[in-house]
């Protein structure tokens, strides 16, 4: 599903974030990712979301060389692929509800759809009762959790999350959807 | 460098039994990109009139900035329309004179009526001339009051200043012809009782030099106004730009396309344009309606 192939990665001010890493993760699997910090496990993550081009080497996904993708091709690519940040990346100006349903609205789903799989997204991270409110008066927690399901609502093949377990507390774990984070960068495949 | 270990395969489903959306849900199973054309198509008009109406509310949010925005636009249109307006106005008003090689011929203001009537006489009496219309000073005196408006004026004055006047027609082939009219003028002029002869056809042409100049001075200050135009609405734009980028990145990193995340911008320019516009149109009415409200 997702093949690293002798990918090296060095940013414009001369700093190697990863060099010759070759790595094959299958369809279903779900990797966990450690390494101290400046591993470089962010910019593999954002190789994947294509936010970076490799330096060198060759990024496979689905069959796919990413290398060879079009710009144009970039947003139906990521439409398959759901993130959840370490900074969370919502946006305070609307509803945990309108966050949730951004990558539906962006990939033209109806109303109807949207509203259903929000309410379906929230409810598996336990905060359909806080779909009105602004994320900006959610916990830390809550944030990160309105972050993940924002990640699965469009059920996307490739499921990637960067530090997803700074802000849960323990009991959340257990909850629902997630069953145990790892330490850093996390890669699933979920189906 | 990196620890990197696959530790279990999972099929991420929900532990506990999940509510009935989220089992029809899990039903459809991994349909994320996959949509019928029509509901694609559906939603990508809804998406556009859902703009159509949500930038012109985010502008209502913020109606002072929107206002004057919408008035720059509005000036910038709204000058060249009005100073072209003016100059196709009078550009009427030329071309029905145009043709005319009619003379003015103003006589000393001492002149007897007698010695006047003979003049007209000798003057209809040649071949190159049509008609000869005399206007008194009294005459000249009302006719100016009643289209001038400055009839008060000329009560405080001890006498008449206008001088009277021959309105002199010549035959056909004086017009248009300057040189022709030319010849006339200087013959008129030379005339014991003539002051000063005026050819009207003179007047006109350099009254249609004047406008062709202020056509073109229209034009360029329309070229340059629409330049500065452009600017604002893109320096406006870009700024709102910079502070939606939050959400442009989010956008764009859940697969929104680049047509997407302009879209909005599109329509907020589209609703200055077409504001600006309207004041413009209301502005150069409001100031051709006072102007010949004044007349």
């Amino acid at each position: 599903m997702i093949q690293f192939d002798k990918v090296s990665k060095r940013y414009s001010t001369g700093q190697e974030a990863l060099s010759g890493l070759s790595l094959e993760l299958a369809a279903g699997e779900m990797t966990f990712l450690t390494g101290h910090s400046g591993a470089g496990k962010s910019t593999l993550l954002k190789l994947i979301m294509l936010m970076e081009r490799p330096t060198h080497g060759q990024l496979l996904v689905n069959g796919k060389n990413l290398n060879r993708l079009h710009r144009s091709q970039v947003p139906y690519y990521r439409r398959n692929v759901g993130v959840v940040f370490q900074n969370h990346q919502l946006l305070f100006d609307r509803s945990a509800f309108d966050n949730v349903a951004l990558p539906l609205l962006v990939s033209g789903h109806q109303p109807r759809e949207v509203g259903r799989r929000v309410r379906a997204a929230l409810d598996k991270v336990g905060l359909l009762d806080k779909e009105k409110m602004n994320p900006i008066t959610l916990s830390g927690g809550e944030q990160q959790r309105l972050g993940i399901a924002r990640a699965v609502v469009h059920k996307p093949r490739i499921l990637l999350a960067d530090e997803p377990t700074g802000n849960l507390d323990p009991q959340c774990y257990h909850q629902k959807l997630w069953t145990c984070f790892g330490s850093s960068v996390r890669l699933a495949s979920p189906y | 460098m990196m620890a990197c270990r696959a530790m279990q395969r999972n099929r991420l489903r929900p532990r506990e039994p999940v509510r009935r959306v989220s089992s029809k849900d899990a039903r459809r199973g991994a349909s994320g990109g996959a949509m019928p054309f029509l509901d694609k198509l559906k939603s990508y008009f809804q998406n556009h009139s859902q703009l159509f109406l949500g930038t012109f509310q985010r502008l209502a949010k913020e109606p002072v900035q929107t206002l004057m925005t919408s008035l720059v636009v509005a000036i910038a249109l709204g000058l060249p329309a009005a100073l072209y307006v003016g100059v196709v106005n009078l550009q009427q008003l030329g071309s029905r004179v145009e043709t005319t090689a009619q003379l003015t011929v103003f006589l000393k203001k001492d002149a007897a009526d007698i010695a006047v009537d003979q003049l007209r006489e000798s003057l209809l009496s040649e071949a190159d001339i049509i008609s000869v219309d005399y206007i008194s000073r009294q005459q000249a005196l009302d006719e100016f009051r009643a289209l001038s408006g400055f009839g008060d004026v000329l009560e405080m004055l001890d006498e008449n200043p206008l001088p009277p006047v021959l309105i002199v027609q010549p035959v056909e082939r004086f017009h248009g012809d300057l040189l022709a009219s030319e010849t006339l003028v200087v013959r008129l002029k030379g005339l014991a009782l003539v002051d000063d002869v005026r050819l009207d056809m003179k007047w006109v042409q350099r009254l249609q030099g004047m406008l062709e100049v202020g056509e073109r001075l229209a034009f360029s200050l329309g070229v340059v106004l629409a330049l500065g135009v452009l600017l604002i609405i893109g320096n406006t734009i870009r700024l709102a730009i910079e502070s939606r980028r939050d959400e442009i990145v989010v956008v764009k990193l859940v697969g929104g396309t680049n047509a997407y995340v302009r879209r909005p911008f599109l329509y907020t320019g589209i609703w200055y344009g077409a504001i600006g516009g309207l004041l413009a149109w209301f502005l150069v009415a409001a100031g051709f309606y006072s102007g010949s409200m004044a007349q």
